[in-house]
């Protein structure tokens, strides 16, 4: 069922009465059924899926706890110190090994396939490895992703263990949250589902609000933007504005495609009184590389901050590699080095987690490169905005985001192509045949004057909420609490603007989301 | 050298332009991003000699130089 749906509307509005109509205490029930439908309409596999990983996690989190208890049992005890060890030890292996059969299952399904192709090509006919297409289950790496999550904050002692699965099932396969994410921590989101909520107006409407929004994001903007990029991969030989502009406009839409839909996927939420984390905090005003991927798909960079690169960084051979590197490069840029390998990988494994492909890896290794890069050079920065005293504020500002802007857009050539050569060859071309005698022609090539104004007002739209967004202003939240018929107002002509100026397909059920492929 | 003095001296060895004695929400407000908090831990793990656990790396051990010192006391007290 897409959230793009009528049908999907309906099964909301229908959980949500249900849902108030419960006593407070049962509510999350309606939350569960409401989950289990949702996901059984993705098929069987999906369900099944899901209960394993579910049934998995839960159980595990009893035995992780289980041992925690014994071991601060023996703590307290003189003497045990080796039988705590053995302790300590015994709940390493069961982490590792359910962390295993978490995310081995998840990169077989996804890169199984790729990988076999990839050899039988290697082996030219030699060998031939099975290849097996299955289609992925729904929201397969958001829970994933939020199941792992969990099982190490268990025996990190960050959540407690839970005794009725059907919790830990909720948990992961809240259904607003299992086309896009965003990737919840337990403390984010756990408690919060079996909290007992109250409707309250004011809440429920902003939740409403958020959710137009996002459909107003993806329909009117982005889905219209679509055709930009079908022309990129359309034709060959574009004068370089052409693929320079395409690029760009992919960037916009890709922004506007995923942000509105977790606006959607955060709004209903909201109106069950859930408030989800923030995805996305206005990426496109970042004035660095790494400032821009902590407002972009914010939920998953704290996944890998935290189960990966610090794990990394700070265990016993990520300090000894900073004290080796020290000993040759100084402490200054020494103790950078543990971080610089950790970040890279990271990135590595972000590019290759949209899809098993060579652009995603040159995605991924490009943004590793980057980070890395500036990480390196973090100390010379410092000293020459310091000698040249560079404002921090001001037009520099708009040179550090104008900077981010160039080297965000250059891997994007990359998200969009099919193959390296293809990214390649438009990356090219962009610099070559700045010719606009054409313009208007092919502009209107793309689509008709009317859809161009169309898209330009809406961005100008996006733009001016983003705007009062980086100012501190929440426009859903301050038209929410707003006076009746200002809401009304705004309310209606969202809602007027999604029907009117959206983009529908022929049935009359929008374009997938481009992060519901995950 | 008092505890402090020394902790002062690990921050300021990563960052000194930043005023730590004065910050009171240093990771929440970005003035330390987790480039710098790696550095902090490198360093305390020198000076200190303390282990950190990675369940540790969390906002509140590490933003100002009070919970640092809580911080560092709580691992020290730990086996």
């Amino acid at each position: 069922m897409s959230i793009l749906s009528f049908e999907f509307l309906f099964f909301t509005a229908a959980v949500w009465m249900v849902y108030y109509l419960l006593p407070r205490r049962r509510r999350w029930l309606a939350l569960l059924l409401g989950s289990f439908l949702f996901v059984s309409c993705a098929g069987w596999r999906s369900v099944v899926h899901l209960t394993v990983v579910a049934w998995n996690v839960w159980l595990g989190g009893l035995v992780l706890e289980i041992l925690k208890r014994k071991e601060a049992d023996l703590r307290s005890t003189e003497g045990a110190g080796r039988s705590v060890k053995r302790y300590e030890t015994l709940q390493k292996i069961v982490l590792a090994m359910l962390l295993t059969f978490d995310l081995g299952a998840m990169a077989f399904l996804k890169y199984e396939p790729a990988a076999a192709a990839w050899l039988n090509d290697l082996g030219q006919g030699r060998w031939s490895f099975p290849v097996w297409e299955l289609a992925a289950p729904l929201g397969l790496s958001y829970f994933t992703f939020q199941s792992a999550g969990w099982l190490v904050d268990v025996y990190r002692g960050k959540a407690q263990a839970q005794k009725n699965p059907l919790k830990m099932w909720l948990f992961l396969g809240y259904f607003p949250q299992m086309t896009q994410g965003p990737i919840s921590a337990w403390k984010e989101l756990g408690g919060q589902l079996f909290e007992e909520h109250v409707l309250e107006p004011e809440v429920v409407s902003g939740g409403f609000l958020r959710m137009l929004w996002g459909y107003f994001k993806k329909l009117v903007i982005a889905d219209r933007l679509a055709l930009t990029t079908a022309v990129l991969l359309g034709e060959e030989g574009l004068p370089g504005w052409m693929a320079v502009g395409g690029a760009a406009l992919y960037m916009v839409r890709l922004y506007a495609d995923f942000s509105g839909g977790v606006d959607v996927v955060r709004g209903i939420s909201q109106m069950f009184g859930i408030v989800l984390p923030e995805n996305f905090r206005r990426p496109f005003f970042s004035e660095s590389v790494a400032e821009y991927w902590r407002r972009w798909h914010r939920t998953l960079g704290a996944w890998f901050r935290s189960y990966l690169l610090y794990p990394f960084t700070t265990s016993k051979a990520g300090l000894a590699l900073g004290r080796a590197a020290s000993k040759v490069f100084g402490k200054m840029v020494g103790r950078l080095v543990p971080t610089v390998v950790g970040t890279f990988l990271v990135f590595l494994l972000i590019g290759v987690w949209h899809t098993a492909n060579w652009n995603a890896v040159i995605y991924g290794a490009y943004f590793g490169f980057v980070m890395a890069g500036a990480i390196l050079l973090t100390p010379l920065w410092k000293k020459m905005n310091r000698t040249f005293r560079t404002p921090k504020g001001g037009w520099m500002r708009g040179v550090r985001v104008a900077r981010t802007w160039i080297l965000v857009l250059i891997p994007q050539y990359f998200a969009f192509t099919s193959g390296p050569r293809q990214g390649f060859s438009l990356l090219l071309q962009s610099f070559s045949g700045w010719d606009f005698s054409g313009f208007a022609k092919r502009m209107t090539g793309i689509m008709t004057v009317r859809e161009w104004v169309i898209a330009g007002i809406a961005l100008l739209v996006l733009l001016a909420v983003d705007v009062l967004g980086e100012r501190g202003v929440d426009v859903c939240g301050r038209i929410a609490k707003a006076r009746v018929w200002v809401r009304w107002q705004v309310l209606l002509a969202l809602l007027l603007g999604i029907l009117v100026l959206g983009v529908y397909g022929p049935e009359f059920d929008g374009a997938a989301f481009l992060y519901t492929q995950f | 050298m008092g505890e402090m003095e020394k902790l002062l001296g690990v921050l300021t060895e990563v960052d000194d332009e930043i005023d730590f004695a004065k910050e009171t929400a240093l990771v929440d407000d970005g003035l330390i991003d987790s480039i710098a908090l790696t550095q902090i831990i490198a360093g305390l793990d020198e000076a200190f000699g303390i282990q950190i656990k990675t369940g540790d790396i969390e906002p509140e051990n590490f933003n100002n130089v009070q919970a640092m010192l809580e911080f560092i006391r709580i691992c020290q007290a730990r086996p």
